[in-house]
């Protein structure tokens, strides 16, 4: 009863915008983002372990940086589950989306529980993965 | 009269929801993380099993991603035991990729499993609060199918982890 409370609060606190980072490519089709991401999230040392297409107009990106993965997962593990970091493209009425977790929004939650290094680099990953979408916009 | 109603309001929308917000931030990490200690088993042992398991289970395993091994390659021949496999890859996931593309954080689903203290466990993201934050995006045979989903590999690792 009691997690079934807390996982309703959770529901109500947790609005759905914040926990995801979205954002349009206008003037983008799908294929040419696929190509430009996977070069964009190469360029800001985030290694593409694989590509899994859902469908036709939905691709995940499985992007690690091996660098930010030594310093949380020794620390702190149940990150993993989260790992590697997905990355996803998609078209829905005409237009296409990138998104992926929103950092931030976990570090309001998960921060106070790890230290100052691992807060730390986990900002740096969203300002990788804010800069890929950057360079993906300016095309 | 009005003082009293005054004070029971205040404290029903100001004060209780301050405190369940902290109590929940303090349970943050039980809530979002199903995460159990195997039992009787090596590093390896769990690794191989869980790959079979989650096979004969019908959930699959789209990779197995050896993350100490390529971070000792890099250097730091210390870094405890820690592989990720990618399971859940389950028939109809794409819809619910559709309906609320953050999913791809759920299916395919990441099981890690690592070493820590000469323990071994195992961990993956808690899928109900997800559900509960998606409730209005996510139509009702998306969340049968992410919850149908999460029971199996619950079980697949509480079956692992137990002696």
């Amino acid at each position: 009863m009691r997690k079934l409370l807390l996982i309703l609060l959770i529901g109500f606190i947790f609005s759905a915008p914040k926990l995801y980072y979205e954002t349009p490519l206008e003037n983008m089709d799908f294929e040419t983002a696929r190509v430009f991401l996977k070069e964009f999230l190469m360029e800001v040392n985030m290694r593409v372990l694989g590509e899994e297409e859902a469908s036709k107009k939905f691709a995940i990106f499985y992007a690690c940086n091996l660098t930010y993965g030594e310093k949380i997962l020794s620390k702190f593990p149940y990150f993993g589950t989260l790992a590697p970091c997905r990355v996803y493209l998609y078209e829905k009425n005409g237009k296409v989306f990138v998104g992926f977790i929103n950092i931030d929004t976990l570090l309001k939650f998960f921060g106070e529980f790890m230290d100052k290094e691992a807060v730390e680099t986990f900002k740096k990953a969203q300002r990788d993965l804010l800069k890929v979408v950057e360079e993906l916009k300016k095309f | 009269m009005l003082r009293k109603i005054f004070i029971v309001i205040l404290i029903l929308v100001v004060i209780v929801p301050i405190v369940l917000y902290f109590y929940i931030k303090s349970n943050a990490l039980d809530l979002f993380f199903y995460n159990v200690e195997v039992e009787g088993k090596s590093f390896n042992q769990t690794v191989e099993l869980l790959k079979k398991n989650l096979i004969k289970e019908g959930l699959g395993v789209v990779k197995v991603l050896k993350i100490s091994k390529a971070i000792r390659r890099r250097g730091n021949k210390d870094f405890p035991n820690y592989t990720v496999i990618l399971s859940c890859k389950v028939k109809g996931y794409e819809k619910v990729l559709e309906e609320v593309p953050f999913m791809a954080n759920l299916l395919p689903c990441s099981v890690a499993i690592y070493e820590k203290e000469g323990k071994v466990y195992v961990s993956v993201l808690h899928q109900r609060p997800i559900i509960k934050i998606f409730r209005r995006e996510l139509s009702e045979e998306s969340k049968r199918l992410v919850l149908k989903t999460y029971n199996r590999l619950i079980k697949v690792i509480n079956e692992v982890a137990q002696r």
